[in-house]
């Protein structure tokens, strides 16, 4: 979210707050009630605002002086040194918007921000310790026990195990979820409505009280359970819903007493293990794309209740095969090394984030082109150690790989400080290729100049590189994280040094495809986002021109991606897939709609590059083969 | 055909984030807003709105308070609550009042956006 538009509504009524603030602490004498109630409030408003911009200080520090009205909203007695310290913290507050109104950041105060805050502990220490009995966090869970205990609490805390069999609904909230006994309840609410006569284990109270993250939902078994279940994993929060069907009485030993708590297994194991629950869920979705509507509907329940295991299975699966980077950041650190004795360039790598987990399937593929990144930046980016001492650089150069999550996508991005990419160089070289003339050179920006190193015709050749400085291979880093399905993005600063980012989408991020099909029974997409266009058959006719086909879009002329698919009619339309070689049109006999799935991948094993993206489950339903864009054109001639 | 909702907060940078992330998701129409829980009362009656954001801590009638008093007169309202971080007593109060589900600061549009779809959809 782009935060600057927000900013002066931020300072004008931020320091609102602080003036109002300033005005009405008191000095000395009775704290009155209500008086108190707007400080808090003030504070507490300065405090959501500040989080919400990134301003993590200003945030901190409202924090901590609201939880000080707060203890005097409630009756406590306002010590002269809680006075003190809160007339400070609202100094470094004014201060803390100055900062911001300077340049956009409360971080030049930090020190003082820290100093406020430690004052204000300082001052709430003593308090504690004149009222042992009202530390705040201790009231919040109380507080949150109590209502929890209430007639509507009980909703969800309803103790007393239902008679008969119960299927087990066992929810468990996302790590990032804030409030998860809040979370619990909003569910508890909902299933009740479902199902009255719903438990949730262990009750609402034990949840507040010890900060549970998991909990289950006893339900009477039935078709209405696999349809809660369902309905439990879209909400909110959830990261993931498992389902226990049998009545088996529920296992409560916890581990402490078995003997053994872990144990290794090999790569290998859990590939072949992922490897057949993806044949099982590819053979589901072949048995259900061979039956009628009428079949379809009759099995429903049992093909939905399959798939949820099927899903639950292979959620456990890919769960254990997560690995952090550690392992990839110690072998880049080898190479890094390696090169810099070969090269006799100084050179040190830090990696920042490197307990972030992937799949190790991910990770593997990641390697390569880091590597490629790493052995660029020595041989190329990195100047010889006198250069650097000419340029006034340290003698040694610094490499860093930055690893973080931002919403849905991974993005790893790698740096170096060495000699930057000279665009002019790569523009001159694009017009000695014969790419561009030089009147079209000349309109090229930075961006796209650098987008040419990525092009297979130019990056490849070595002549190119010498001059440039950079750029081997710099087109097979792109395609490696092209096919995962994400893109490469450069930023380069001649003499300053080179960025270069690896955005990888998540593979449970919903992708947005475009549903179609060559006949009725089977419907086929391709992600949206591959998709320029869409034309319809009977006003862009199709010509032939010796032996290949293209389809004429107003003055432009798309060659036809031959794919074996069956003839489509003058009612049928072309796709135009986006390309960076060249746009082509895939021929398809009818259109349905764009639709936001989860594709999950199947068959092939990773290493292996497939047109197949994998299945998605369509609203109606129904199963959609998903085909990548790109690997189809890639493979065009093969 | 967007939902209609009515913005309660007493900031009003904390309202023109809400109304951007609404807006922008195309789903969502802000049809009025609130600083108080006084005003949200009266809004809600005359705009009866789809889906009510209420902020917690305001001035002259706090959050849950208008929670109470917008579902005593309409029982079919959706509200949904706006907290802070460590206020979750609060918030299960809020449930516990009728609100359907919360949302949490500072605001990523995905998370809201989730949490609203949901509460429509429900």
């Amino acid at each position: 979210m782009d935060l600057s538009k927000y900013l002066e509504l931020y300072l004008s009524e931020g320091r609102e707050h602080v003036s109002l603030l300033r005005q009405g602490l008191p000095l000395e004498g009775p704290v009155a009630a209500d008086a108190v109630t707007d400080l808090f409030r003030h504070a507490h408003s300065l405090k959501g605002m500040a989080a919400s911009m990134g301003f993590e200080l200003t945030s901190r520090l409202s924090h901590d002086l609201e939880a000080l009205l707060d203890h005097w909203r409630k009756g406590a007695e306002a010590t002269p040194e809680q006075r003190a310290a809160a007339l400070a913290a609202v100094d470094v507050l004014d201060a803390c918007m100055d900062a911001v109104e300077r340049q956009s950041s409360d971080g030049d105060v930090a020190p003082r921000v820290e100093a406020s805050i430690a004052g204000l502990g300082a001052a709430s220490v003593r308090r504690e310790a004149g009222h042992p009995s009202t530390g705040s966090a201790g009231t919040e869970a109380s507080k949150a026990a109590a209502v929890a205990e209430g007639p509507r609490g009980r909703v969800a805390g309803n103790s007393a195990p239902g008679s008969g069999p119960r299927a087990r609904i066992k929810v468990s909230i996302d790590p990032s979820c804030p409030l998860p006994a809040a979370r619990f309840m909003v569910m508890a609410e909902r299933v009740k409505a479902e199902e009255p006569s719903a438990v949730l284990e262990p009750d609402l109270q034990r949840i507040v009280k010890e900060g549970l993250r998991s909990a289950v939902f006893l339900v009477p078994p039935g078709p209405l359970v696999k349809d809660l279940a369902l309905s439990l994993r879209s909400l909110p929060d959830v990261a993931g819903v498992e389902l226990e069907q049998a009545s088996a009485p529920p296992v409560r030993s916890g581990i402490e007493g078995s003997l053994v708590q872990s144990m290794r297994v090999s790569p290998e194991d859990l590939d072949a293990l992922r490897e057949q629950a993806s044949d099982l869920l590819y053979h589901l979705n072949q048995f259900e794309a061979a039956l009628g509507p009428e079949e379809k509907r009759r099995h429903h329940f049992w093909l939905e209740s399959e798939r949820v295991h099927l899903n639950r299975l292979f959620d456990r699966i890919l769960s254990m095969r997560l690995v952090s980077f550690e392992i990839l950041a110690e072998r880049l650190g080898r190479t890094t090394r390696e090169l810099s004795s070969r090269l006799g360039k100084a050179a040190s790598l830090t990696v920042s984030g490197a307990e972030e987990r992937v799949d190790r399937g991910l990770l593997e593929r990641l390697l390569d082109p880091l590597n490629h990144l790493v052995r660029n930046a020595m041989d190329h980016g990195l100047e010889a150690p006198e250069e650097r001492r000419r340029e006034g650089k340290a003698e040694g150069g610094r490499l860093t790989l930055d690893i973080r999550r931002e919403s849905e996508a991974l993005l790893i991005s790698f740096e170096d400080d060495g000699r930057g990419i000279d665009v002019d160089v790569i523009r001159q070289a694009a017009v000695d290729r014969g790419l561009f003339a030089p009147h079209e050179a000349a309109l090229l920006d930075h961006t796209k100049l650098l987008d040419l190193l990525t092009a297979p015709a130019f990056s490849t050749r070595k002549e190119v590189t010498d001059v440039s400085g950079r750029g081997v291979g710099l087109d097979v880093v792109r395609s490696a994280v092209e096919s995962l399905g994400g893109h490469l993005e450069m930023a380069s600063e001649k003499g300053r040094g080179s960025r270069f980012t690896l955005v990888i989408p998540s593979a449970t991020t919903l992708t947005r495809v475009l549903v179609f099909g060559w006949d009725e029974e089977v419907r086929y997409g391709i992600p949206a986002s591959q998709i320029q266009r869409i034309y319809p058959l009977s006003s862009a006719p199709l010509v032939w021109s010796g032996t290949r086909r293209f389809l004429q879009a107003g003055e432009e002329l798309l060659p036809v991606l031959e794919w074996r698919a069956g003839p489509v009619g003058r009612d049928g339309a072309g796709l135009r897939l986006v390309h960076p070689e060249g746009d082509r049109v895939l021929l398809v006999s009818r259109v349905y709609q764009g639709e936001r799935v989860v594709i999950m991948p199947w068959g092939a094993p990773l290493e292996m590059v497939s047109e197949w993206m994998g299945g998605a489950l369509l609203a109606t339903g129904e199963i959609a083969y998903v085909l990548d864009g790109r690997v189809l054109i890639r493979r065009e001639g093969d | 055909m967007p939902h209609k909702v009515l913005v309660v907060d007493d900031a009003m940078f904390m309202r023109a984030m809400i109304r951007d992330i609404l807006v922008n998701s195309g789903a969502y129409e802000v049809v009025g807003e609130a600083a108080n829980g006084q005003e949200a009362v009266e809004q809600y009656k005359s705009l009866s709105p789809d889906l009510v954001t209420m902020d917690i801590v305001m001035p002259q009638m706090d959050g849950i308070e208008a929670t109470r008093e917008i579902l005593k007169q309409s029982p079919k309202a959706r509200v949904v609550m706006c907290s802070a971080l460590g206020q979750e007593a609060l918030v299960i109060e809020s449930i516990a009042a009728g609100a359907k589900d919360f949302i949490v600061k500072p605001f990523s549009a995905e998370k809201v956006l989730k949490v609203l779809d949901s509460v429509v959809a429900g």
